[in-house]
């Protein structure tokens, strides 16, 4: 081969071999995208579903990759972002969380794909009404004495308080009976 | 036989005696509330750094969430028993030497219950919520118990220091009522109720004290009782006792009784008593020390012997902390100045005299506020989950507001001097009639008749042989 042929495809080479490793570089992970599915209603201390579908863009599924739940809270005037747990997207790639709301009203829920090295960040809200549940704490009964219990308690503080009452009632008395006029005063003196 | 003063010079002379400081004061005085007014400004100025910043100015930053104020509040409540003891037991077992000081010891009782029902709202990062209790509490918490508690024993204790001042009220207004301030004049009018010594007066005033002498005993140990059930019912090592309340409530006594001497002692000097509250005093309280010592180290041992012999759970580390550990200083501190010297103080012969007494007692208030201290902290230090131990000392802020405390509780009592007889001047007369009748049965050496001489009746006898002739 003549040499002035070799360099013009040396060139060419050289350059299809930047322009692959430029392309390589430049390549930005698959784009995401992120569906929140969350149930319609649920109550104070009930199981809650929540369930994320991670797909690319071309509507495929995302396997294995972690999703973050979070819910809004405010504490003392401060709001942020409450984590409530993370899932890992199935094969169809459904992420699902299972919580227990503790406070009732219209919860604020965000699922977050952070991304990686081969697909992009994506996320979504949704809102889930939480209803007033029955009390998160139950008394577990164990041991009971028939007897004692509150009322007992309010007696006996009664009882004190009534002794009181008599007290009371014994002031007025003395105080009643200074009142009464005494025929008597100034007849010492006299 | 020893010449026998007449009641009505006698009487007379305890009324100057105990009246007069209520008609004037001298600069000594008012330097004394002014240096305690001072304090609890400071006091208040800390206080509202905290309000303002918050619990972070206090050392309970590191789980330890009881602290100082706990500590204090737990004193307050212990010396309150004060009143309890010497008044309402002693009157109930109808020692009669405790007439001279039963008043100090229940004024001590309303002071130290005002003070210590504060701490815990001093305690909370935000007071303004204290009323949560109330609204949110449940019955189940021993925090409730305890605002009922106190809240019963302050009431009860308020009661109880004004029935027996109704009689001496009215001898102020009608001894001293010309002498004093206007709004004074109107306190002894409108509070000695029209009290004239009338037989009916007597027999309902009487029927009063007997409810209250008998009620504020239960009471007063219920209440210090329930204070350590704040304790015994959480879930940590060193407070899991059963004998807690019993202890809290010897402790409260034995801080009690070290209280009334000391306060005894400096109204004493100050008040020139020195004919009514006898060295016997101080040595009868003396004694009452004594068994007490006995009781606490009796406690004390139990307790380690129980828990310290099994060492379940956190309980080698509570006991390593008290016994050789960060907390050994105020444990020995207390077992030492607290218990053992104010102990051998009573028990030798040289040493129990008034000055011995008033040592003893400062030792054992030390040694009990160090108690509180050590019970407080040390159960907060010992961890419940795996990780160190957190420290905790106080800051600034604590110590200014137990130096306020103090000065509250000190300028309660002053002040009260000035408004009310600090002795119960009825009841001293009375006393000391009867010790008449009965010197005067011993030297006829024959039977007297029951009946009450007028010559030695008791303090409202003329009104009450006016009713009488007039019925």
């Amino acid at each position: 081969m003549r040499v002035w042929t070799f360099w013009p495809l040396s060139l060419v080479a050289i350059l299809m071999w930047l322009l692959s490793v430029s392309l390589t570089q430049a390549q930005s992970p698959a784009g995401t995208e992120l569906e929140l599915i969350l149930p319609d209603e649920s109550a104070v201390g009930q199981e809650t579903e929540l369930r994320a579908h991670l797909v690319n863009s071309l509507g495929g599924a995302v396997v294995g990759a972690e999703v973050t739940f979070l819910r809004e809270a405010v504490f003392m005037n401060t709001g942020n972002d409450l984590i409530l747990g993370t899932a890992v997207t199935d094969e169809t790639g459904v992420a699902v969380l299972v919580f227990i709301p503790r406070s009732e009203g219209e919860m604020l829920i965000t699922a977050e794909f952070y991304g990686d090295s081969q697909y992009g960040a994506a996320f979504a809200t949704g809102v889930v009404p939480i209803a007033t549940g029955p009390a998160l704490y139950v008394e577990e009964e164990r041991f009971r004495v028939p007897g004692i219990n509150v009322s007992l308690f309010a007696a006996v503080l009664g009882g004190v308080w009534s002794l009181f009452f008599v007290v009371l009632v014994l002031i007025w008395l003395i105080s009643r009976e200074g009142e009464i006029p005494n025929p008597m005063a100034g007849v010492e003196s006299d | 036989m020893e010449p026998v003063e007449p009641l009505e010079e006698y009487q007379q002379r305890l009324e100057d005696k105990v009246l007069s400081p209520l008609t004037r004061a001298g600069p000594r005085y008012y330097l004394i509330v002014g240096l305690l007014l001072l304090v609890i400004a400071w006091g208040l100025y800390a206080y509202v750094t905290q309000y303002r910043e918050g619990l972070y100015v206090t050392g309970m930053r590191d789980r330890i969430l009881w602290g100082l104020y706990v500590s204090l509040f737990i004193f307050f409540i212990g010396i309150s028993q004060a009143g309890t003891l010497i008044s309402a037991i002693l009157r109930l077992s109808k020692a009669q030497w405790r007439v001279p000081i039963t008043r100090m010891a229940e004024l001590i009782t309303v002071a130290a219950l005002l003070l210590g029902a504060l701490l815990p709202v001093i305690d909370q990062g935000r007071p303004d919520r204290v009323h949560f209790l109330l609204l949110y509490g449940r019955w189940q918490s021993p925090i409730i118990w305890d605002i009922f508690a106190i809240s019963t024993y302050t009431i009860g204790s308020l009661i109880y220091l004004y029935l027996p001042l109704i009689p001496d009220l009215a001898l102020a207004r009608d001894k001293i009522g010309h002498l004093v301030s206007p709004p004074k004049r109107w306190f002894f009018r409108t509070f000695s109720l029209d009290w004239r010594g009338t037989a009916r007066q007597k027999r309902y005033l009487i029927i009063a004290l007997g409810i209250m002498m008998v009620l504020m005993i239960p009471v007063a140990v219920s209440a210090h009782t329930v204070v350590s059930l704040i304790f015994a019912t959480t879930l940590r090592e060193p407070w899991d006792n059963p004998m807690f309340g019993a202890y809290f409530v010897a402790g409260a006594i034995y801080s009690g009784t070290a209280t009334i001497v000391i306060v005894m002692a400096v109204v004493r000097k100050a008040y020139g008593l020195e004919e009514y509250i006898t060295r016997q005093h101080f040595i009868n309280l003396g004694y009452l020390l004594g068994c007490l010592v006995l009781v606490m180290m009796y406690f004390n041992v139990l307790e380690f012997v129980t828990n310290g012999y099994k060492l379940a759970g956190e309980g080698e580390m509570h006991f390593q902390q008290l016994f050789t550990g960060t907390l050994a200083p105020y444990y020995w501190s207390y077992a030492l100045g607290g218990m053992l010297i104010p102990g051998l103080i009573i028990l030798f012969p040289w040493t129990r005299n008034i000055a011995g007494v008033i040592t003893a007692s400062v030792l054992v208030n030390v040694g009990m506020w160090i108690e509180r201290y050590f019970i407080v902290v040390g159960g907060m230090r010992v961890p419940i989950m795996p990780y160190e131990p957190a420290s905790y000392f106080p800051t600034w802020v604590e110590w200014s507001i137990m130096a306020a405390a103090f000065a509250a509780f000190t300028l309660i009592i002053v002040l009260a001097m000035r408004l009310l007889p600090i002795i119960s001047i009825w009841e001293v007369s009375e006393q000391y009639g009867e010790e008449k009748i009965i010197s005067r049965r011993e030297a006829i050496g024959t039977a007297v008749s029951q009946s009450v001489h007028p010559e030695y009746a008791p303090t409202f006898r003329r009104a009450q042989t006016t009713e009488e002739s007039q019925s």
